[in-house]
């Protein structure tokens, strides 16, 4: 809750809640979200591998995985500074100038997120999946609109 | 105005063929636009239409004469010809595949290939992954991804351009070719060679041939 919180105020002022607290290159900010991503694309991978039934459903390691990656997703914009638009990424320019529908998608898969960790926990297994498909359509909404795929 | 007689010009595979391949890209379309757990299903679709687009060209070697390629793909010289004589308003009709849209099924099942085959190797870096994802590395994967897009853009221009030229046959050249696609038969036109029917059995040793090829790549 105060996650979505932290997120709705950051509406009113860029960066006023995720600001860094510390002297760092743009480089290791960089670094620092594309870790972030790549840690949420572990978690969401293997859910994804039970959604798929490459290994069998555990509720109890779902949870788990889907807390994870509730965790770690309002950590993504942190790294998102507007010092590092130069350096190479995979970020897209018009990331910059749709920053505002940027955030407001982060937060939107931060209720999706949320919602999956609560339906994992109670949800028949067909929900679950229903939510899982609903947030990693979540993640595709800023892929497709900013992200390079290489 | 005379009715011509109307003849059976294409057999029963090329019909379903060309419905069924007309169904499956639309069902990818919407999977693909979908994505997330949609892409299960947008996979097994791309499947069958790579099955569709194999079995496509053995039909062209193997099946009724109107399906054959020798039958339709002319010299660029002959095409050049005919659309000088759609300019003037002159073009004869054919029996079979004009020389122009002879070329607009190799330009589609080319287009359609490599559509399907970029995807074995694209992933969403999400949670989906082609087949044969795991057999190169990730910026290939990437790369190959964006072509995954790029050849759809290719195909959304030449299915428009198809779908141009058939409205351009069924009310400024009179030739009804939407209901021969259904029922097969068509007014006898140019090139009406004796138009020999091949049987159903050979259709499913076609057939089968392109499921094992498919299913084998897939599984690779």
């Amino acid at each position: 809750m105060v996650k979505k919180w932290i997120l709705f105020f950051s509406f009113f002022g860029p960066f006023q809640f995720y600001q860094l607290a510390m002297a760092v290159s743009s480089e290791d900010i960089v670094k620092y979200r594309q870790g972030i991503l790549f840690g949420m694309g572990w978690n969401v991978g293997a859910m994804g591998s039970m959604i798929k039934g490459d290994v069998p459903f555990d509720r109890d390691k779902f949870i788990f995985f889907a807390e994870r990656t509730a965790a770690l997703t309002p950590m993504v914009l942190e790294g998102f500074q507007p010092e590092t638009k130069d350096v190479e990424s995979y970020t897209k320019q018009k990331t910059w100038e749709n920053f505002r529908d940027f955030e407001k998608r982060m937060s939107q898969l931060l209720e999706e997120t949320e919602k999956l960790v609560e339906v994992a926990k109670t949800g028949e297994e067909s929900e679950v999946k229903k939510q899982f498909g609903k947030t990693a359509q979540q993640c595709k909404g800023c892929h497709d609109n900013y992200k390079n795929k290489s | 105005m005379e009715e011509k007689e109307r003849v059976l010009v294409w057999d029963i595979a090329i019909r379903l063929f060309h419905f069924l391949l007309v169904l499956l890209i639309t069902f990818s379309v919407w999977t693909g636009i979908q994505g997330g757990i949609y892409l299960e299903y947008h996979f097994l679709s791309g499947y069958c239409i790579l099955c569709l687009v194999v079995f496509r060209v053995l039909w062209g070697v193997l099946g009724s004469t109107t399906a054959q390629f020798k039958s339709f793909v002319k010299t660029p010289r002959t095409v050049a010809k005919f659309l000088l004589e759609i300019v003037r308003g002159t073009a004869p009709s054919f029996t079979g595949h004009n020389p122009a849209g002879g070329y607009m099924v190799i330009t589609l099942l080319i287009t359609i290939f490599c559509q399907t085959i970029t995807g074995l190797f694209s992933d969403d870096q999400i949670f989906n992954a082609g087949p044969l994802r795991s057999f190169i590395q990730a910026d290939t994967a990437g790369m190959l991804t964006n072509w995954h897009h790029i050849t759809f853009d290719v195909l959304v221009v030449l299915s428009a351009i198809h779908v141009f030229a058939i409205f351009w046959h069924e009310w400024i050249l009179g030739e009804r070719l939407i209901i021969s696609m259904i029922t097969g038969k068509k007014e006898k036109g140019k090139g009406s060679e004796r138009i020999i029917f091949v049987s159903h059995s050979r259709l499913l040793i076609a057939l089968t041939i392109s499921i094992v090829i498919v299913w084998g790549l897939v599984n690779y």
